[in-house]
């Protein structure tokens, strides 16, 4: 009895170390569980862009920006569009994160590409120079260094990530993605992030070739048998 | 000497319940987490595949199917093609489906808009899951025919692009009522997106060779 009394009471106490490690497994788990589930919603929620009748880009952007702000952590994205050719202005589509603005939307800004962008813009199309891919995503932790002058909003993000927005044929544009933190992404965050910006490369090309066809002809085009 | 026996062993008792029960739950979460990876794998190789292939409706569609299953999971996939002239919804692409199948059924059968899951979900352009077929009212017609193609549970889902719907897409489980809320927005998610690369194939065709259509 006097055996058998201790190696109970050890009994008890080694589960409890065990469930307490358990427990923390677990834990993890559900995190990873919780922030993937965000990731699909996300996905899930940019997929209505493409059934919804908006009739301009700028709808489907807001409609993007709405469902990509709800849950993520970046703050703001720019979606650069590539001009017809080197002297075509690049057009400039800026998103701010409602957290920000604190009136409930999210808020668009066009006009010229700013200091920062043009600065992060150029070193990615150098490296896309050495490595052209489709979906190439680049990650930026600091410029500080750089003494590229930035002033007002500009200051604030410590990390961007651009995405390549490339199809078959060309380059559409970059979208590019600011944090106030400095992030380090993983594998999976860099994988979603090409995701979004596939998103956007299908978007872009809807409107490229609704630019190039009348409506009728789309229709023509809907309904010819697969 | 024998109460504190006994309490010791209602105390590795709990334990041991504690023990099974936090095992469970791990597993679950782990299930989960496996589920959640392919689901976002296979959303990647898709937009992948849409902006970086160059290849027809016919080359790419079968691809799409097989992919899902062989990443995701469940028994077979199937696209419908909406004919809204005659409002029926001919099979046009299958995933893992039997040769036969596509003789036997999908040449001769055609499902009309409104009827079985695949048209109710194309009329109604929402999912429709069918958790036991062989009890299910809406498939009295095609019972018949449930007992070869050997599978109990389905769910469907429009595919609605931005100019019409171009029909359906079908999931096909061996199992019952195995469609969660969460599968079902998934595979709608899938929908969505197979009506997006349909629909550019077929603006990018026209633009390409309009003297041919």
């Amino acid at each position: 009895m006097i055996i058998v009394l201790p190696v109970l009471a050890l009994a008890i106490i080694s589960a409890e170390v065990f469930l307490f490690k358990q427990r923390s497994k677990n834990k993890a788990s559900l995190n990873r569980v919780q922030n993937l589930n965000t990731k699909l919603n996300i996905l899930k929620s940019l997929s209505y862009v493409f059934s919804s009748k908006r009739i301009s880009l700028k709808e489907d952007l807001e409609d993007i920006a709405a469902s990509f702000f709800i849950q993520s952590d970046h703050r703001v994205f720019v979606l650069i569009q590539s001009g017809q050719d080197a002297q075509e202005e690049r057009e400039v589509w800026r998103y701010k994160n409602q957290v920000i603005n604190q009136n409930g939307q999210s808020e668009l800004s066009t006009g010229k590409i700013n200091k920062l962008e043009e600065y992060l813009l150029a070193q990615v199309l150098e490296k896309n120079k050495q490595n052209q891919k489709a979906g190439s995503i680049f990650q930026f932790n600091s410029w500080a260094g750089e003494n590229l002058g930035l002033t007002g909003e500009e200051t604030r993000w410590r990390s961007a990530v651009i995405v390549s927005l490339s199809d078959t044929v060309s380059t559409l544009g970059h979208v590019l993605f600011f944090s106030e933190k400095e992030n380090l992404l993983d594998e999976e965050e860099q994988s979603f992030l090409s995701e979004v910006g596939g998103i956007f490369t299908m978007v872009l090309r809807k409107w490229y070739i609704n630019n190039k066809m009348p409506l009728e002809e789309q229709f023509k085009a809907a309904n010819i048998a697969w | 000497m024998v109460i504190w026996i006994a309490v010791f062993a209602v105390a590795v008792a709990v334990e041991l319940i504690r023990i099974f029960i936090s095992l469970r739950k791990d597993r679950l979460a782990l299930q989960a987490l496996v589920k959640r990876q392919k689901e976002l794998k296979y959303l990647n190789f898709l937009i992948t595949a849409a902006i970086s292939e160059n290849k027809s409706i016919e080359e790419s569609f079968p691809g799409y199917l097989n992919t899902l299953r062989e990443t995701v999971g469940w028994t077979y996939h199937s696209l419908f093609r909406l004919d809204e002239e005659k409002q029926v919804l001919p099979i046009r692409f299958t995933g893992f489906l039997p040769d036969w199948y596509m003789q036997d059924f999908a040449t001769r059968v055609q499902v009309r808009v409104g009827d079985v899951s695949v048209g109710r979900a194309v009329s109604s352009k929402q999912p429709v899951t069918i958790n036991v077929t062989a009890v299910d009212p809406r498939f009295t017609d095609v019972k018949s025919l449930l007992g070869h193609v050997g599978y109990q549970s389905l769910t469907c889902c429009p595919a609605i692009g931005k100019l019409r719907t171009y029909g359906g897409f079908c999931t096909y489980s061996a199992y019952k009522n195995i469609f969660t809320l969460h599968d079902t927005q998934f595979l709608l998610t899938c929908a969505n997106l197979y009506a997006a690369i349909l629909e550019n194939k077929l603006l990018q065709n026209y633009l390409e060779k309009p003297a041919l259509t």
